[in-house]
């Protein structure tokens, strides 16, 4: 067992990520990260397949060694330039795979003791067990339990030596969609319990928005990824700075316009805006800013999908085609009023 | 079809077994009087010491194959070594070689009047026991670095990663996390290499390592066949638990993988000096003694016969005697194989399970037993069956050549059977439904959909087994002589034994470039299936 250093002054931030960067091969995956993460905050990484997000959390690990840039864990440089200065095994973080990778051939108990001192207390094991509600399964196999009972005992590992930062790799992506939500409360009531800082990475935007404190979007290209946007997920949601963002977070459709201050007229008439811009811009609409009324009227419904509560229309409008909520399917015709204060993007 | 294939697959493996047993019984009523007084033979001679040596032998090279091949397994998947993957691939290549050609390479090589042994300035011939284990340890660890490293390559690189980041050492990574997830493929490699160590007659020969094996075939060629009785039977005692033992350990339920698969390439970790000194000490030994010494051997062999008086046009003609042997045996062995492959391939149900089993039992057997097996059960037979002219219905019978193919397909229907199965896994139901959702005939189905799929991995199965054939020796030694056959591996054998260096060399030579091409071939299978 390693001996772990706790140099740590009380105020640092459990992690600082700063202008990092990685490749594989001459392919660049991170190009320039820039991140920092409060005590006890959550912070939830949003990003396509491929945009470098899993290459981000084995690199603060560090499983991976980034090109340069600096990574601090707990007020103490792990990673920088280049180098890593504190091995893997000593970098007080926990990690939660998205296989989980519990080790079959160890019992519950016997995964969640691996991660502690010969000397710890023997009530950890049973503590953070308990935590996660798993206290019955000790003594079973992990091939013996669900997929959602695999990822609470890999969280409870993870937890028991009292990590300073943990990190959660798409931690849904192997449950099934009708449970995500559920799991994801226990797992923030959990962290909570425990106070633990912690940075997650997904692709589903939902997830994103009902776990995160904060939400960090990355975004890559050709130089690699880099966070685009870092805020509250609300914020990110009505006020993302590019079109590319405004999609990865949901249905989002553009109608360009022409921007006077905090007013803007386009083919759909005029509006009220968020921010103040002038001349060009792409104003967002989300399905809830624009109220469409079937009937008589200049727009056309190409096509309408049934999702429960109500329709989901694919409209054709002399602005271009849009996407909006709707009560009925019945009309194939309508006209649409836009619902401000909305979010202008400049046109580049 | 079941019925076939388990009658195939037992049958062949009773026939040579069925002999022995009846040469043992039937002892008084042997017209020739050869397979008399097996009881005393084991009385008298050193039977216990031989059995033993035996079994020492197999332990010794299982236990330096297991640390070799493991440890190059474990540096190659899991660390990061300049040139690992060229050296790796170099340091498989003694699989390629018959363990006779390398056992007579390296003793040309090794002793006092070789290069390598005149430079260090060695007294003492390199043969033996110590010398026998040396070039079995070089031929049998390739299997072992294959085996380990294909496991460790399946094995998730997550798991060992999380052990870290939960602050384990690499030591306890690799003595929690990895080694369990090993110790299968290390058991069965391992118990692999004792089989291949007890049935070894090529290597124990050329190194005059006094074992079973090699006893048994000199108390056949003087036809003291109950001497030979007395030593096949114990070599048969010592074969079938390891082959026991092999067949409960392959395929059993190994610890799966936990969640869903969403693999990545293992995280490679920086290795310490010393490590990568042992390393390339070890790629330097098995490449430079394995690969290096025995090609420099074998062209120093051929330029010494040019400027003596060897006749090379003598040395070609073996070649069309292997060729033949190894296309009718080949053959042979894969119209045997058929019906086993088809029911494991359909399978699912027990049968077909056992029948699996007992093609791998069929092909455990020693070469040397398998074959001395068949001169027995022929001899039975004629004894049998033609009381009056037994002699002649025996000479009849080796002459025909029915107990050479016989022996060549018990010893690699397992070879054939492992191709072929794959060949006709790949047959994909949906095609064939689909072809017949769209009117194709049955003769159009297996012309264009089902023949195309399986017909790669046949003729694979075929050529594996026209080249092992190639390199067989202890049945061919046994059973082609009487057919007036005189193939490579014999050839190579017998003029090597006669000091006939140029000419062993050509041959030898000539082996070589066909046995690599079965390893390409092979390597070349492995990746498409």
């Amino acid at each position: 067992m390693s001996v772990r250093s706790d140099k740590r002054t009380h105020g640092d931030n459990p992690l600082e990520v700063q202008g990092l960067e990685t490749r594989y091969g001459q392919t660049p995956i991170l190009g320039g990260i820039d991140l920092s993460l409060e005590e006890g905050e959550l912070i939830v990484m949003l990003g396509a397949s491929g945009s470098g997000k899993t290459t981000l959390l084995r690199a603060i690990a560090g499983l991976v060694t980034p090109d340069s840039g600096l990574i601090r864990v707990g007020g103490v440089d792990v990673t920088r330039g280049g180098l890593d200065l504190v091995p893997v095994e000593r970098r007080r973080v926990g990690f939660v795979f998205q296989d989980y990778a519990l080790f079959p051939t160890m019992t519950v108990s016997d995964n969640i003791r691996f991660g502690l001192p010969p000397n710890s207390s023997t009530d950890r094991p049973d503590e953070v067990l308990k935590l996660v509600g798993m206290s019955a399964y000790g003594n079973r196999l992990p091939a013996e339990l669900s997929g959602g009972q695999q990822q609470r005992v890999a969280l409870a590992r993870s937890l028991a030596p009292r990590p300073c930062l943990l990190l959660l790799d798409e931690p849904f992506a192997n449950v099934d969609l009708s449970r995500r939500r559920s799991l994801g409360r226990d797992l923030r009531q959990t962290l909570g319990n425990e106070g633990m800082s912690t940075l997650m990475v997904t692709h589903d935007p939902d997830t994103a928005m009902t776990l995160a404190d904060r939400l960090a979007v990355l975004v890559a290209d050709t130089s690699g990824g880099t966070v685009a946007q870092y805020d509250r997920p609300e914020r990110i949601y009505r006020q993302p700075l590019s079109r590319e963002i405004a999609e990865l977070l949901g249905t989002a459709s553009f109608v360009r316009a022409t921007a006077e201050g905090l007013q803007a007229t386009g083919p759909l008439g005029s509006v009220e805006l968020i921010n103040e811009s002038h001349g060009a811009v792409d104003l967002l609409l989300r399905p809830e800013d624009v109220d469409f009324a079937p009937g008589p009227g200049p727009v056309r419904v190409r096509s309408a999908s049934f999702y429960g509560r109500g329709y989901r229309v694919s409209l054709e409008t002399p602005a271009g085609e849009i996407e909006a909520d709707a009560t009925t399917a019945d009309s194939r015709t309508g006209r649409v009023t836009l619902r401000g204060p909305l979010w202008a993007i400049p046109v580049t | 079809m079941t019925a076939v294939a388990a009658s195939i697959a037992i049958g062949l493996t009773l026939l040579p077994l069925f002999g022995l047993i009846a040469g043992a019984l039937e002892v008084d009523q042997d017209p020739f009087g050869v397979t008399t007084g097996w009881v005393e033979a084991i009385a008298q001679t050193s039977v216990p010491q031989l059995f033993g040596r035996t079994m020492a032998l197999a332990l010794v090279v299982s236990t330096g194959s297991i640390l070799i091949g493991g440890w190059l397994a474990w540096v190659e998947q899991r660390g990061r070594l300049t040139g690992a993957r060229w050296f790796g691939t170099l340091s498989l290549l003694p699989l390629a070689l018959p363990s006779y050609l390398l056992a007579a390479t390296l003793q040309t090589t090794l002793g006092p009047a070789g290069w390598i042994g005149r430079s260090i300035g060695v007294q003492q011939p390199f043969d033996g026991f110590w010398a026998a284990a040396a070039v079995l340890i070089l031929v049998t660890s390739p299997y072992v670095h294959l085996l380990t490293g294909a496991s460790l390559a399946r094995a998730p690189a997550e798991e060992e990663d999380a052990a870290r980041i939960l602050g384990a050492s690499g030591f306890r990574v690799f003595r929690r996390v990895t080694l369990p997830r090993l110790r299968p493929a290390l058991a069965f490699s391992g118990l692999l290499t004792a089989l291949y160590v007890i049935s070894d007659f090529g290597a124990v020969a050329t190194l005059r390592c006094p074992v079973l094996t090699w006893r048994l075939y000199q108390a056949v060629d003087l036809k003291r066949f109950g001497d030979a009785i007395a030593l096949g039977l114990p070599l048969l005692a010592a074969t079938v638990p390891l082959l026991l033992a092999t067949r409960a350990i392959h395929g059993r339920a190994r610890p799966g993988r936990i969640g869903v698969a969403n693999p990545r390439p293992p995280t490679l970790r920086p290795i310490s000096t010393t490590s990568k000194v042992a390393t390339f000490t070890i790629y330097f030994v098995v490449i430079g003694l394995g690969v290096v010494a025995p090609v420099v051997s074998l062209v120093g062999w051929i330029i010494g016969g040019v400027g003596g008086a060897a006749s090379f046009v003598d040395t070609l003609l073996p070649i069309w005697d292997t060729l033949r042997l190894a296309f009718l045996g080949g053959t042979v062995t894969l119209i045997l194989a058929g019906a086993p492959a088809w029911v494991a391939a359909r399978g699912g149900t027990k049968r077909a399970f056992w029948v699996e089993q007992a093609v791998y039992a069929t092909s455990a057997f020693p070469g040397i037993l398998l074959a001395f097996g068949l001169l027995l059960l022929a001899l039975a037979g004629a004894r049998i069956f033609a009381t009056e002219n037994a002699r002649e219905i025996y000479g009849t019978l080796t002459a025909s050549g029915i107990l050479l193919m016989a022996g060549y397909a018990t010893r690699f229907l397992a070879e054939a059977f492992a191709s072929m199965k794959t060949a006709f896994l790949q047959l994909d139901t949906g095609q064939s439904d689909s072809a017949r959702v769209l009117g194709a005939s049955f003769w159009k189905r297996v012309r264009y959909v089902e023949f195309p799929a399986v017909r790669p991995g046949v003729a694979a199965a075929f050529v594996i087994c026209a080249l092992a054939i190639t390199k067989e020796l202890p049945a061919t030694l046994l059973l082609s002589g009487p057919m007036g056959l005189r193939p490579l591996s014999v050839r190579i054998f017998d003029r090597y034994e006669d000091a006939f260096l140029a000419d062993a060399g050509l041959s030898g030579a000539l082996l070589t470039v066909l046995a690599l091409t079965i390893v390409l071939l092979t390597l070349k299978w492995r990746r498409f299936t």
